[in-house]
């Protein structure tokens, strides 16, 4: 597959379109030792860095600027694999020797997430997970995590755990457990809270007993083919029925126990919901409720709307990104990829359940593979646009020809002075990082580039030195499209236009548009009243309902001795205006940028004292002195901090179409076409958005996809080894 | 291999059909898939290869499967005469509302009796579960499955228990490991202090590596807690020790806690101390 004839020496071309995680896995697998040389890679880039959406780069003060909040998954096996496989090939590179994928990232056991309490205040529930064996990205000789026994063994002893009250539920005793009756024998109040505690934890015991049958159950799921299914079911939905029964009547009053249960209720109904739908049988494995939104199928299997309301279900929604249109009230996501992504973090992370990179994504991820690839003769093309994928006139195919990429159109943004090869990367604390800004010293008319205040990666500008074609065969022999599913209209116009799976995948697979700010603090967690581990934390308040401490990320940045106590990113959707911008509204990406500044002001303003209560003023407002100004001496002294301050911050409106966060929405999944799809035969198609089996936004995802469209080229790797490819 | 355009200059290459181009989705594919072999191949689904529609057609032979459904059954009973116990204590402590005095005793001795109970009919139904599932290793065979631990034998789990006296308690231990190869001999149990009636430990192993952590155990009433309980070893170090120290004064009842990994905090077993008023 892929090779030319014998004795033709010339390697195969093969031109890559972006340089996101997938482009970057598909020409890493291409490039492998084992193809010998085989393929040569080129990657077009927009603009002056890779990354994509996991991009990100270095501001004033060497600050670390992302796309958005990234934070990776112990079960991106398939990422970590590969990043891993990058890291041992630098080994001998004089500006990475000594460096180990793991100096890079920082294993975080905490999860927390934000709900609002019995009294209507805002509470936060922080979990620690326990360490799992082994490190993400580890060979997994021995060990399936997609067997559906080893999913449900890990759900029943996670059951166990909640229901046995163990650890991290019994830490806290802040409910009126200490009243002593004897003495409030008078107070109706106290009597009722303490025999409501009493009974709760009754509750718990014969709750215990439900537990110990769902283990029971767990064997009898071993032989799906023995006990008939509507057996199973009816036990489990005895079991949810009277358990949840008793606890609707206690919990409402205590927060604590009220998490507790609500976890316990979900399980209980995805469990059931496995029986009822057949899961476990059915050939399209979780594909099979992907036309159900996540609380439609949570609602359909019992769940109590309780649960359904919950933080803990909110957070699958917080995650993904999931609200159509950027829309806080049109929550969705298809259930069977939630519950896919949710078996996965639960059950499959290695080592810790999220793992933090030490600097930037570009700096720790994408400058590394960078130099791997360059290392093994890949070829970059940055400040290339693609205009056009323009398909053979189906009047030239031979009879049973299929149809293919006659051409690749590009738009050449800037070119270097000379005609020299542009170098991306800067050193900043003896890293390689990615700048935020192009050096415009290697472009020809650098310094007007820079007047003119060129955003390379807008959208809206249209500008060009030049234009490029490129030819199949003369200059390419296959195509990997790696650009985002909202660019596709735009570039690949013939395409959607002439094939309709293309058409409906442009239309039902939809995007969101995202915003983030990142703060930079004078004060530590505990100073600004924090009084849980760093975590990163979901499910808060919108128009940033996620939080992450990130101030492990400061000692990589360049402060001069003077380095901040934190640093804080957040992140959410951004809400689609109600008409499209012109195609050349140059200023609408400002625009949406001044919207978030605004946006996150308010919220520092309103919102943000729920998580920090001491970085609020009596007035009200945020303590604006707070924020570290990386240029100190640009500021006037003598005077209060204002909200101005915060215009030394960063932020950021993610509005290009390939900038857009990929949506799993339900009935929308069955559109995406696989990268292994053969309909144009010298094209493959890479991307989060893709039919990648995961199909959620995501580094993981992507990876994968990237995987996939080298097996389509290459048949490498062997889609047994891509991790979780085939996962019910 | 490429093929070259018939229609063009004979240069270009173009992609074959791939062999399939969708994941394997069955949830019982993945369970043929998995059980067949313990031999990975290098990715983590799939498994080089074993399963998929020409996989083993059952592992489980028909009496065993039999068995887990008559369980099924029986548990679903067991658990709903469970469930409306406690539903009735519920409704009981509700309707005694108006009398704190009775109402304090009731509470106590509901509690007390739903933990006892709940441990009992726990401990009898994951001695059921553990037989269950390790017919369905024999049955299955072969070297292993994917994602058990190695050895997954053609053994019963056997329970070896020791029973003694430590300071005027009863003591019962209690070990049933999952694995055979998981060492068996009961801790003892050495008690401290005076009025604990009795001490029942009963541990369950998972894993060779499994080193058990006692939580701090408590009582019907957590305002009430029993934190001195811990493991230790042999001066020696060749013999595992439960040492269960009760202070003067320690509130009567039953206290009861998980055992877990230390590392890991996977649950392995539970310690139960009865304290006499």
């Amino acid at each position: 597959m892929g090779k030319r004839q014998l004795g033709v020496r010339k390697p195969i071309e093969v031109a890559i379109i972006g340089g996101g995680c997938a482009s970057i896995a598909a020409a890493f697998e291409l490039t492998q030792l084992r193809h010998k040389g085989a393929y040569h890679v080129t990657i077009y880039q927009l603009g002056w860095r890779l990354g994509g959406k996991g991009s990100s780069g270095r501001g004033v003060a060497g600050r670390v600027q992302e796309h958005g909040l990234h934070v990776w998954l112990g079960c991106y096996d398939n990422a970590f694999l590969l990043l891993r496989q990058c890291y041992e090939e630098l080994k001998e590179n004089a500006k990475w020797r000594g460096r180990k994928w793991d100096d890079f990232f920082l294993p975080d056991p905490h999860i927390a997430v934000a709900g609002i309490s019995a009294n209507g205040d805002w509470v936060n529930w922080a979990a620690h997970f326990p360490p799992a064996p082994g490190l993400p990205g580890d060979p997994l000789d021995t060990h399936n995590p997609f067997a559906l026994k080893h999913y449900f063994a890990r759900g029943v002893a996670l059951l166990r755990t909640l229901l046995l009250g163990l650890e991290t539920f019994r830490a806290s005793d802040a409910t009126n457990q200490n009243l002593d009756l004897e003495r409030d024998q008078n107070d109706s109040d106290a009597i009722i809270a303490r025999v409501t505690s009493l009974l709760r934890l009754g509750a718990l015991a014969s709750a215990a007993v439900a537990v110990e049958a769902l283990a029971l159950l767990e064997a009898a799921l071993k032989s799906v083919a023995a006990v008939p299914q509507n057996t199973v079911l009816k036990l489990m939905e005895a079991i949810a029925a009277a358990v949840r029964k008793q606890f609707e009547q206690l919990v409402a009053s205590d927060d604590h126990v009220r998490y507790q249960w609500e976890i316990v209720d979900l399980i209980l109904a995805n469990l059931i919901g496995a029986i009822r739908f057949g899961l476990l049988t059915d050939p399209r494995g979780l594909d099979a409720i992907n036309h159900l939104d996540q609380r439609e199928w949570l609602r359909l299997n019992g769940a109590s709307e309780r649960a359904i309301d919950s933080p803990f279900t909110r957070v699958l929604y917080d995650m993904a990104l999931a609200y159509e249109g950027g829309d806080a009230n049109r929550p969705a996501v298809a259930a069977g990829v939630a519950l896919r992504g949710t078996l996965r973090f639960f059950f499959c992370y290695r080592g810790a359940p999220l793992w933090k990179m030490r600097a930037g994504m570009g700096d720790v991820v994408f400058a590394p593979f960078y130099e791997a690839l360059r290392q093994r003769g890949v070829t970059f093309k940055f400040f290339h646009r693609l205009r056009n994928v323009k398909l053979v006139d189906a009047s030239r195919l031979a009879p049973g020809e299929k149809q293919y990429v006659e051409a690749l159109e590009f738009d050449v943004q800037a070119e270097t002075r000379g005609k020299r090869e542009y170098r991306p990367l800067i050193n900043v604390r003896g890293m390689q990082c990615w700048p935020a800004e192009p050096d415009f010293r290697q472009l020809k008319d650098g310094p007007r580039l820079q007047r003119e205040n060129r955003d390379f990666e807008s959208h809206w500008d249209h500008q060009r030195a030049a234009a490029l074609e490129l030819r199949v065969t003369r200059d390419f022999d296959f195509v990997v499209l790696g650009v985002g599913v909202g660019a596709l209209p735009y570039v690949c116009g013939e395409i959607v236009a002439s094939n309709p799976r293309w058409r409906m995948m442009v239309d039902r697979v939809k995007t969101v548009a995202t915003q983030a700010f990142q703060i930079w603090l004078g004060a530590d967690l505990q100073e600004l009243g924090w009084e849980m581990p760093p975590v990163t934390l979901t499910s808060f308040v919108k128009p940033f309902d996620t939080w992450a401490d990130m101030g492990h990320v400061i000692p990589a940045e360049d402060w001069h001795g003077h380095p901040p106590r934190t640093a804080a990113y957040f992140c959410n959707v951004l809400a689609d205006p109600p008409h499209e911008p012109d195609a050349f509204d140059i200023d609408y990406p400002r625009r949406r940028r001044e919207e978030v500044r605004v946006n996150a002001i308010g919220f520092l303003n309103r919102d943000i004292h729920h998580l920090w209560p001491k970085a609020k003023r009596r007035s009200g407002e945020f303590r604006w002195e707070l924020l570290v100004n990386p240029e100190p001496t640009k500021e006037k002294t003598g005077r209060t901090a204002t909200r101005s301050r915060f215009n030394t911050q960063y932020w950021t409106a993610n509005v290009n179409p390939s900038d857009r966060y990929t949506l799993s929405l339900p009935g929308s999944l069955e559109y995406r076409i696989s990268p292994l799809d053969n309909t144009y035969d010298n094209l493959t198609i890479a991307g989060d958005w893709t039919d990648c089996s995961l199909n959620v936004g995501c580094v993981e995802a992507a990876t994968m996809s990237g995987r996939l469209a080298a097996h389509a080229i290459s048949r490498w790797p062997a889609l047994e080894d891509i991790i979780g490819y085939d996962h019910p | 291999m490429a093929k070259k355009s018939e229609g063009k200059k004979g240069e270009r290459l173009r992609r074959d059909d791939p062999d399939r181009d969708a994941p394997h989705r069955s949830g019982s594919d993945h369970i043929k898939r998995n059980a067949g072999s313990g031999s990975g191949k290098g990715g983590g689904a799939g498994n080089g290869g074993n399963g998929g529609p020409n996989g083993p057609k059952s592992l489980i032979s028909e009496s065993v499967q039999q068995a887990i459904s008559n369980m099924v059954q029986l548990s679903s009973t067991v658990i709903e005469e469970q469930i409306r116990a406690g539903q009735t204590a519920a409704a009981r402590l509700r309707d005694g509302m108006a009398n704190s005095q009775q109402l304090n005793t009731d509470v106590s001795m509901m509690v007390e009796s739903l933990v006892a109970t709940t441990k009992d009919v726990g401990a009898t139904w994951l001695d059921l579960l553990s037989i269950v599932v390790r017919s369905i290793g024999a049955k299955s065979a072969g070297p292993g499955v994917p994602g058990d631990r190695k050895g997954t034998g053609t053994t019963q789990p056997t329970t070896r228990t020791q029973t003694g006296t430590s300071s005027g308690a009863i003591t019962i231990s209690n070990v049933t490991p999952a694995d055979p190869a998981i060492p068996a001999e009961p801790p003892q149990i050495v008690v401290t202090g005076n009025g604990v009636k009795n001490v029942t430990l009963d541990l369950r192993p998972p894993s060779p590596r499994f080193v058990p952590l006692v939580r701090e155990l408590l009582a019907g009433d957590p305002k009430h807690s029993l934190p001195k309980v811990k493991f230790q070893l042999t001066a020696d170090r060749t013999h595992l020790v439960l040492t269960v120290n009760v202070p003067r004064g320690q509130t009567a009842g039953t206290y009861t806690g998980a055992i877990v990994d230390s590392s890991t905090n996977e649950p392995g077993g539970t310690v139960s101390v009865t304290v006499g008023s």
